[in-house]
């Protein structure tokens, strides 16, 4: 029974602590994609603005919740919270403080990949449940999109796991270690990184992917009808999901938590967990950057481009890797 | 591995904690039937006579994507399963309505 507590207050703290480093990770994208448009960025709240966007969430939760007529308010609370809630648990399996998550068993990618695939459905289904035109064509848009990068984005991960020859999260952080044929995979599943990164750009609709909210066209399509509460946890959504998908990319594709460890004997208990951190947000963070530099470099695409670029050029690199794969794994 | 317990909480505390926090947001709503869009012009709510009945093709996909992909997870070696699922991969992807290849 006591396990079950400690575990009980584990999932409390733990859900708490991501809500945290989603807000961190708005900071950090924020204040990065300032820099280069040579804006300030958030300054206000707290030391270089760090507590701005914790500001922004108690601002919009004391917001009017505006709801046009006709809208099936009770789908788009449980919408608000179920999308959160996918994400919270889809961070328990990151290997963060060592080499298996909060959770781990046999099959956890799976497990990870469905939740992912629904999370999206929230986007395109919550934007229906409003009576409004805007909202809907973001959905439509959003829905064109989710065809588009989902494949190409699973086989990038499959990639991974084909490396690994395991189904589980703690085995495939090693994947990028192994080498054979004098090749180590971590060079051969550069091209499956490039794809993982861009299909996670499109997942976040980030720019040039952002087609389904385009201010300039449809006034933030899908979250136009958005206020309030319900904006602030779709807000908060979208940083869970930058964090944990920059975690997956670090975890699948760069090694996740391991790295050199400098361990005084006797501390174990407190370096381990320290140093597979360390290496787990360093990575992390490189791969947000590497997204936000990306987003102020680019500007938006036309949905035919980018199903062009999808179904096209990153659907048919990530078939080439599994070739190569295929041909390296024969050697 | 986790046992039921300790699944039941990892779902339900989450899940309690995220609504509680939806809670505290203030739930006043505007009292008018007419209420502004986006543009800040107000006008009538309208319902869309266009019907998603594709979003029936999305959930397919989802589904239908998770089990091919875990039939290539499965399988770490050349096999009759890795070129029947990227046969199959291919050939959904050509079938699919999507508007490039109406063009």
């Amino acid at each position: 029974m006591f396990e079950e507590i400690m575990f009980g207050i584990k999932v409390i703290v733990w859900t708490f602590a991501v809500i945290f480093i989603a807000f961190l990770t708005e900071w950090f994208y924020r204040k990065v994609l300032a820099h280069m448009q040579h804006r300030v960025g958030p300054k206000l709240a707290g030391t270089v603005g760090i507590l701005q966007p914790i500001a922004d969430f108690i601002k919009l939760m004391r917001k009017h919740q505006l709801s046009p007529e006709g809208t099936d308010d009770p789908l788009v609370d449980f919408t608000a919270i179920f999308g959160l809630w996918i994400m919270v648990i889809l961070t328990m399996v990151l290997p963060i403080f060592g080499t298996e998550g909060l959770i781990g068993f046999h099959g956890d990618v799976v497990f990870v990949l469905a939740l992912l695939a629904i999370a999206s459905l929230v986007y395109i289904i919550t934007p229906y449940l409003f009576p409004s035109p805007y909202p809907t064509i973001g959905a439509g848009r959003r829905a064109e999109l989710y065809l588009s990068y989902e494949i190409p984005m699973f086989l990038a991960f499959a990639a991974v796991v084909f490396v690994a020859g395991s189904l589980k999260i703690s085995d495939i952080i090693y994947a990028v270690t192994i080498v054979k044929g004098g090749i180590p995979a971590g060079i051969l599943l550069i091209p499956a990184l490039i794809v993982a990164v861009i299909s996670s750009m499109a997942r976040l609709k980030k720019i040039p992917f952002d087609i389904p909210e385009a201010e300039t066209e449809i006034a933030g399509g899908w979250e136009a009808e958005l206020a309030g509460r319900r904006l602030a946890f779709f807000n908060l959504l979208t940083d869970m999901k930058l964090f944990t998908l920059s975690g997956l990319i670090a975890t699948f594709f760069l090694g996740g938590p391991l790295g050199p460890m400098f361990v005084v004997s006797g501390l174990e208990w407190l370096l381990v967990p320290f140093w597979h951190a360390f290496w787990f947000f360093l990575k992390t963070i490189i791969v947000i950057y590497v997204i936000t530099a990306i987003s102020a470099a680019t500007a938006r695409f036309r949905i035919d481009q980018v199903l062009r670029i999808f179904w096209n050029k990153l659907l048919s690199l990530s078939i080439i890797q599994i070739v190569i794969l295929l041909v390296w794994w024969g050697l | 591995m986790i046992g039921i317990i300790e699944a039941t909480l990892l779902i339900i505390l989450p899940l309690v904690l995220l609504a509680i926090i939806y809670a505290m947001g203030r739930v006043a709503k505007r009292k008018t039937g007419r209420e502004p869009f986006a543009s800040g012009h107000k006008f009538p709510s309208i319902y869309i006579p266009y019907k998603p009945w594709w979003l029936y093709y999305i959930a397919f996909f989802i589904l239908w994507d998770i089990v091919v992909i875990f039939i290539l997870f499965m399988v770490a070696e050349v096999s009759i399963y890795v070129i029947v699922s990227l046969a199959i991969l291919i050939v959904t992807m050509i079938a699919y309505p999507i508007r490039t290849l109406r063009r």
